[in-house]
Formats: C-alpha cells, structure tokens, sequence
C-alpha cells in the first residue's frame, strides 16, 4: 500500500484513499427523497480511462405495479428506437397460505436480431413485454423493493461497434399476478430472480455516454436508491 | 415532473413527458396482450383436460392435445 492519501473519486471532500486497482470507487449516487421521479440516469460519468466496468447496487420501488426498463444513452439522451437485444433466465417460487411452496416456475427467453419484420426491443425490460423477458404476469409491487444488482461493460472508446453494450446482472422481484390469472399471488408470497445477459448489437447507435432505468408506468418512488460504481483499472 | 440524473433533480421536457406517455401506453398494451395470451392459452389447457376426462370416462380416444394433460 502507498502512502498516498488522495480524495475518493466519488466523495466532494474529505481525505479517502482512493480505490486501487480493482477496488470500486462511488461515482455517483442517486437518493430519491420529497417527490418520486420518472426516471433515473447517469450521464457522462463513464471513463475507460480509469474504469474497466461499472456496477450498479440499490433498492428500487415503484409507485404502481410496474417492471423495470433499462436504456442506453447516447449523446446525453436514452435510445428510445428498436436497438436492444438479449437473453433472460427466470425462476419463480410461490408460496400458498402455510408456506409450503406450492409452484415452481422456470424459463429462458430471448430476443435475437431478426428480420426488419421482427424489430428489435426499444429497451431492455425485465418484466412483461411482447417480445420476451420473462413471465407476463410478473410486475414489481409497489410496496417492495426490487434489488438491483448490474455490473455493466459500456464500449465508450468508439471503437467497433459503439453500441455493442452489455449488461449483465440480476435482479429480485416481489411477484405481483395480474387480476385473474391461475398463478395470481398474493403480495409477498413469492419471488422472482431474473438474470441475463442484455446487449446492444448490429445497429450501432453511437458511443454510449450513460444509462436510464425507469419503470414501464409510474414513477420511482420516494426511498429509491442506487449508486453507479465503477471498477477500477 | 422530474427525473433524476446524475443524483440531481432535473425537470422534464416536454418532449420527454410526451415520451414517457407514449412509453406506457406501449406498455399497457403489451402487457394485456401477454394476460390476454397468457388466459387463452390456460382456457385451452382446461378444456382438453375436461375432454380428456370424459373420453377416458365414455372409453373414447383421446387428441395428442388431450393426452398431454393427463401424462405426468
């Protein structure tokens, strides 16, 4: 170890010795309090330079039932057209009134460049959606928290293919069925995992400069907390 | 309304909370297109196994689409 004291990367003051190689420095925290917000984004804060990778660790809660979406930023501003691939794994297990686990659920799903016919996602959901990502009757209730877990790989050099980034990453839903459905649960009796492999490709949309999550309805509600760490090189 | 980034308080455009709007109607269709399917598909389920029933009951053959739901 040196005897280096020098300012933490991700701490306005203070006397932190900075994270060494591997170690993870805050880049940026993000704490929802007064008002929830419609979105959450990190913008401009990704360097190749000093970050080999970036994680992104918190709590998550929707103001209604919703389900997680993730998108790429380019130029300061998300990538809301058809641009976004990937895979998914999920599981679920829920319980009936006594405890026991009383059906078990499992699957993978994926979205592969196809034919113009076939467009890609316009966002990495971790929900319901049409194309894929897990069961439809899956949404986050909006009395739990969602657990977030990603470690990301944006390809910011503009090198390539500037959009072929990666997230990778899991994440916990409380499971929340839709009115009517046979597997409906009652909050809190079940859980859901998801974990994949997302992936930006072929169509390159620019050097990616930040990442936006935001709920597919609602808001992030007051609590929310995240914070963008990077992987020191 | 606003949004977060970069753990700061930003207002919206107009234009983004046009967006945001558009986004969700999207997504409420799509989710009640998956519910929708998702039913359907459990309503077929149920009438091949009420099918099966009876024909094992009356000594009838079944559909391959019945059998399935009596095979464990």
């Amino acid at each position: 170890m040196s005897g280096i004291i020098s300012d933490n990367l991700g701490r306005g003051s203070g006397l932190v010795k900075a994270a060494s190689a591997g170690g993870m420095a805050v880049i940026s925290t993000a704490n929802i309090t007064g008002s929830a917000v419609s979105e959450i984004a990190f913008d401009a804060l990704f360097d190749d330079t000093l970050y080999r990778a970036y994680k992104i660790i918190g709590n998550l809660k929707p103001t209604g039932s919703a389900y997680m979406c993730i998108r790429f930023n380019v130029s300061g501003s998300a990538v809301s057209s058809d641009s976004y691939t990937g895979t998914q794994t999920v599981t679920a297990t829920q319980h009936n009134a006594s405890g026991a686990i009383s059906y078990h659920w499992g699957g993978s799903s994926a979205k592969y460049p196809s034919p113009a016919s076939t467009p890609y996602n316009n966002k990495i959901g971790l929900g319901t959606g049409s194309y894929n990502f897990g069961n439809p009757i899956v949404k986050q209730h909006s009395r739990e928290y969602m657990n977030l877990d990603f470690t990301i790989f944006p390809d910011t050099t503009g090198t390539g293919n500037t959009f072929d980034s990666t997230v990778m990453g899991n994440l916990t839903y409380g499971h929340y069925g839709v009115t009517g459905d046979g597997n409906s649960c009652h909050y809190g009796t079940a859980t859901i995992s998801h974990s994949g492999k997302f992936w930006g490709r072929q169509l390159s949309r620019g050097v990616v400069t930040g990442i936006t999550l935001y709920p597919d309805a609602g808001n992030w509600d007051v609590g929310s907390n995240i914070i963008l760490y990077g992987v020191k090189r | 309304m606003k949004k977060m980034l970069n753990g700061q308080l930003v207002e919206m455009t107009a234009e983004e909370i046009t967006a945001k709007a558009d986004d969700e109607a999207k997504s409420a269709a799509e989710t009640a297109e998956a519910v929708a399917q998702q039913d359907a598909e459990a309503a077929i389920l149920a009438t091949n196994k009420a099918n099966a029933k009876a024909k094992l009951i009356a000594g009838e053959a079944l559909t391959e689409a019945e059998a399935d739901t009596v095979l464990i």
